[in-house]
């Protein structure tokens, strides 16, 4: 991670000197709450990752990491509205999904054992944590410190280079390809197909709203699916629009199949959205 | 009665991820998808939300209305709001069992779709007794949730009180069908009682009506709360107190019922409330709406009729009825008072009893004694009637408890009385009198 972080910052160095620095300090926060963590040092590192949260509110792997050592101390509860507000930034994001669901299943589990009294010892849930992307980090708090109009300016033109520049962040693509099978899965219809761009072309003559409605009806009416996603290869089209090709493994109770697929995504302010669909 | 459409799978519907990340859109798609929901649901459960509001409003402490009301929250996807109720319902009643169990199902339905109340595979692998255990409180669980489903009790009126003497506050209703009390209180001027409160009760671990000793049955008919007895001299099991009541009655004597200790009483302590079928045939309350009830039970006085399903009446057949039976003890007393012989015992049936009599020695008593006076004096008053049916009206009983003031050209006397009325052939017949 720091590494990736060193490369970015010399990329920008170039360009855009403050908004590395701000990048920069990040990385140190952040280098701070994962050496507090691993000392064992929670508490500070659960105060570190607060404040970072108060600066980049909009950041959801912080959140996610956050929520990793909550639940680590068995703090269910706070792990769960930390990974809710996660959803908030990012509802596509595969590894919060897991996260929260992983939370909710223990918590369940522990008032299945109060009901019943199963006496079942409490589990150590082991929550996934991810790399914090510095770059697509707005940093509230230097903007706000410098009110001055040129300052303003400044700021303006350096974000407007940095999303000229923005290389692709492969991992949250890869995450939205897996959210979307997940979401699959689970035959959570209108979290699949909120992975689908408003302007999304389902092909064969058919208009988007017959195609929702079909794909509605299919997801839900096999008792149980599985999709898994291998072999993804990502390719950038233009700015903010990519390609990816994925072996697709679809099993459910009646039907098995293994697809070779592309699909088209278009970067959002929401995050990545399927453009277009095709099986090879 | 009417019912709302709406079922218990229809309560226990699927929420996701989707429906809270989405304040906005996901709740109503999600709803229209579902195919036994309609807008019409959704209304009658924001109906249910206000009722429930207002059960919270009058006690604080109806922690059943509290569970109901997560459960309508979850319903309408407003799943904080279910989990916040249900936290600060665990919080108040830790021993909740059904409550935790709940909680449970909510939590995972954020993960994966339910198919009803503790149906899902964490709770695969559970030994004989828990599964025991899940299944009363599924059990339980019907049983309260069925409360969200029943029309307003407002506009309706219970058959089983006809009538409260002006002694008698309150009277209770026991429907085994649905494991509730209904607690009702008398209104003045002729006016139908008014619902104070309903209860959640377990009864006899078997079904149907009581016969004999040691059958596990709660018995079904009119009796009254003869006693109170406090936790003190009680063991645990019987929770916080207990009111017996005078099973069996007279008419159950006469039918040969066996058996005793019939009572309302509370919950052990290591328990927030029981199963349905659970006791040896008392009616068992929580502790905490045994304490409720207890202020408006009087022993000697609070009638508590048993029933397997109770009637609701409109407000008009309700009327109806009760004019019909107070206009039937009338038209008794006033050819009683007559001292015409033949009209009185007409009101009597062949299969009369009363204590040392049958209908051939209670006539021939009855003519003799009216040949002696050259007039009578009856006064009726503190009028109460209570209804029980069996098999919808083939067996049809009214008791008729009252205070009777008599005075005649050689004779006086006060006292309590206590009339069982059966209707035989489309006419009421009194088939018992006695104090």
């Amino acid at each position: 991670m720091r590494f990736i972080q060193a490369l970015i910052c010399s990329t920008f160095l170039l360009q855009m000197g403050s908004a590395c620095a701000q990048v920069d300090e990040l990385a140190t926060v952040l280098q701070q709450a994962d050496t507090q963590a691993k000392a064992g040092q929670l508490d500070q590192a659960i105060r570190t990752y607060n404040n970072l949260i108060s600066q980049h509110p909009s950041q959801p792997e912080i959140y996610n990491n956050l929520a990793v050592l909550l639940a680590k101390q068995g703090k269910l509860d706070a792990a769960r509205e930390t990974l809710e507000k996660a959803m908030r930034q990012n509802p596509v994001y595969a590894t919060v999904y897991d996260n929260l669901s992983a939370v909710y299943v223990e918590m369940a589990r522990g008032s299945y054992a109060k009901a019943l009294q199963l006496g079942m010892a409490p589990r150590e849930v082991a929550l996934k944590s991810v790399d914090v992307n510095p770059v697509v980090t707005k940093p509230v708090t230097v903007a706000s410190a410098k009110q001055t109009k040129a300052g303003v300016v400044e700021r303006n033109v350096s974000s407007e280079q940095a999303k000229a520049e923005k290389p692709l962040d492969f991992d949250s693509i890869k995450m939205t390809l897996h959210g979307w099978a997940s979401a699959w899965s689970a035959q959570e219809v209108d979290l699949y197909l909120s992975f689908y761009a408003a302007d999304f072309k389902p092909g064969k003559n058919l208009q988007r709203h017959a195609w929702a409605k079909q794909r509605r009806v299919r997801l839900k009416k096999p008792e149980w699916v599985k999709v898994t996603l291998d072999n993804i290869q990502i390719e950038a089209i233009e700015q903010d629009r990519i390609s990816a090709r994925f072996i697709q493994e679809y099993q459910s109770n009646s039907y098995n199949d293994i697809t070779h697929k592309e699909v088209q995504l278009q970067s959002s302010p929401d995050g990545w959205r399927i453009l277009a669909e095709t099986a090879l | 009665m009417k019912y709302f459409s709406l079922f218990f799978f229809c309560l226990y519907g699927l929420f996701h991820f989707n429906t809270v990340s989405a304040e906005n859109t996901g709740l109503l798609a999600s709803l229209g998808n579902s195919p036994t929901y309609t807008s019409q649901n959704i209304l009658a459960l924001k109906d249910s939300l206000k009722n429930l509001d207002v059960r919270l409003a009058d006690y604080p402490d109806d922690y059943e209305a509290s569970l109901l009301k997560s459960l309508v929250y979850f319903r309408v996807g407003e799943f904080q709001q279910a989990i916040t109720e249900l936290d600060g319902l665990i919080a108040r009643v830790p021993d909740f069992h059904l409550a935790h169990l709940i909680r449970g199902d909510i939590l995972l339905a954020r993960v994966k779709k339910l198919n009803g109340l503790g149906n899902n595979s964490i709770l695969n692998s559970l030994s004989h007794k828990q599964s025991t255990l899940l299944k009363s409180l599924l059990q339980e669980s019907q049983m309260r949730l069925g409360r969200i489903k029943q029309d307003d009790l407002t506009s309706h009126y219970p058959r089983q009180i006809l009538n409260l003497g002006e002694s008698v506050e309150h009277a209770l209703i026991v429907e085994k069908s649905t494991h509730r009390l209904y607690a009702y209180k008398r209104q003045d001027n002729g006016q139908p009682p008014k619902l104070l409160r309903d209860f959640y009760v377990s009864t006899g671990k078997k079904e149907g009506n009581k016969q004999l000793k040691g059958d596990l049955r709660t018995p079904e008919g009119v009796y009254f709360v003869t006693s109170w007895i406090p936790e003190e001299k009680l063991p645990d099991k019987y929770g916080v107190g207990a009111f017996p009541v005078n099973y069996p009655n007279e008419l159950d004597q006469r039918q040969g019922k066996t058996g005793y200790g019939i009572w309302l009483h509370g919950t052990p302590s290591k328990f927030y409330s029981r199963p349905p079928l659970d006791s040896e045939g008392c009616v068992v309350l929580t502790n905490e709406d045994f304490n409720t009830l207890k202020q408006e039970i009087t022993p000697g006085v609070t009638p508590i009729v048993i029933v397997e399903k109770v009637d609701w009446l409109d407000r008009t057949n309700w009327i109806a009825e009760r004019d019909l039976l107070l206009g039937k003890l009338e038209q008794w007393r006033m050819d009683w008072e007559s001292l015409d012989t033949s009209r009185y015992l007409d009101h009597y049936a062949q299969n009369f009893w009363s204590k040392g009599h049958n209908y051939k020695s209670w006539s021939k008593r009855k003519k003799r004694l009216a040949s002696n006076k050259s007039y009578q004096k009856i006064q009726l008053s503190d009028i109460s009637l209570l209804a029980y049916s069996e098999n919808g009206n083939a067996n049809d009983v009214v008791v008729a408890r009252f205070q009777q003031d008599y005075q005649s050209s050689n004779f006086s006397s006060e006292m309590k009385k206590r009339l069982y009325l059966q209707r035989q052939s489309q006419q009421w017949k009194i088939m018992y009198e006695g104090r």
